[in-house]
């Protein structure tokens, strides 16, 4: 389980390294990569967190199927623990785009 | 004789006991009634600053995108709309609206937030007539239309005396 308001940063922003220390792509290098590496289905909590970009969710969770995942993995092995109904619809939004440009890409 | 007595007392008896009754549950379904105006016209007051709250996240999303990269105003953005996306999943929760506005505050969050607001380097000042402060706009209008439908619900539907006194029965037995 990750919380990312507690295990990461009370305010994860940015999409890039060099956006700042809690960026997107450093979380789901650092946190969702090896945590799904583990095995078992990973839940991720949002909601101790002060509140989160667009960017940073689109790369740590879009960027998961750039990094090999495929969406029908996602949806199984990665649960989205959130109040917020808007950001689970955007999360997998992101997921379902990454996965349909990586198909479009071949 | 006697019998006729007893049969007028029982009968005085169910008189008093149904007036009584009546006068009771009156003085409920009247308190009932009272309670809902004061429900209605609360959330009537909390989604017209709902309203306000998003025309000062449209204003303050527009100046930044517009301008030059401001850490302070991007983070306040961020905050701004996960308040806003609180209040309207808990105005829902508690039958305050009836509609979901889960992908009209993806849309918000997504305008605002998916560009331009992660470094100084990747900032671009936006024209006023640019891609991404229109949908910014209409992300806005959109849930503002809702907001506003369901203020004008709230305002002009009463409640049936039927509900008040189905609720008060409810609540009372």
């Amino acid at each position: 389980m990750i919380n990312i308001g507690k295990d990461y940063s009370r305010f994860p922003a940015g999409r890039y390294l060099d956006d700042g220390n809690s960026n997107g792509q450093k979380f789901r290098d650092e946190f969702l990569i090896p945590a799904l590496v583990a095995g078992d289905k990973l839940r991720v909590l949002f909601d101790d967190a002060l509140g989160y970009g667009s960017s940073f969710l689109e790369e740590a969770f879009g960027g998961l199927v750039r990094a090999g995942y495929n969406k029908k993995r996602l949806d199984l092995d990665l649960e989205l623990v959130t109040s917020d109904e808007s950001m689970k619809l955007e999360i997998r939004q992101y997921i379902s785009d990454a996965q349909r440009e990586l198909g479009s890409a071949k | 004789m006697e019998d006729v007595s007893l049969s007028s007392a029982a009968w005085e008896a169910i008189k008093v006991f149904l007036t009584s009754s009546l006068v009771v549950l009156g003085w409920m379904v009247v308190s009932d009634q009272q309670e809902a105006r004061e429900l209605a016209k609360s959330r009537y007051t909390r989604l017209y600053a709902i309203r306000d709250e998003l025309r000062k996240i449209e204003n303050s999303a527009v100046e930044y995108h517009t301008t030059n990269f401001d850490l302070a105003k991007a983070r306040s953005l961020t905050k701004s709309i996960k308040t806003i996306s609180d209040e309207l999943a808990y105005l829902r929760e508690c039958g305050g609206i009836a509609f979901s506005t889960s992908q009209d505050v993806f849309d918000l969050r997504r305008s605002i937030t998916l560009n331009n607001c992660d470094s100084e380097s990747s900032y671009v000042a936006q024209d006023l007539d640019s891609k991404m402060i229109v949908e910014i706009e209409a992300a806005v209008a959109s849930i503002d239309r809702q907001i506003l439908k369901a203020a004008q619900s709230v305002a002009t539907t009463p409640r049936t005396l039927r509900e008040s006194i189905s609720a008060t029965l409810k609540r009372r037995i």
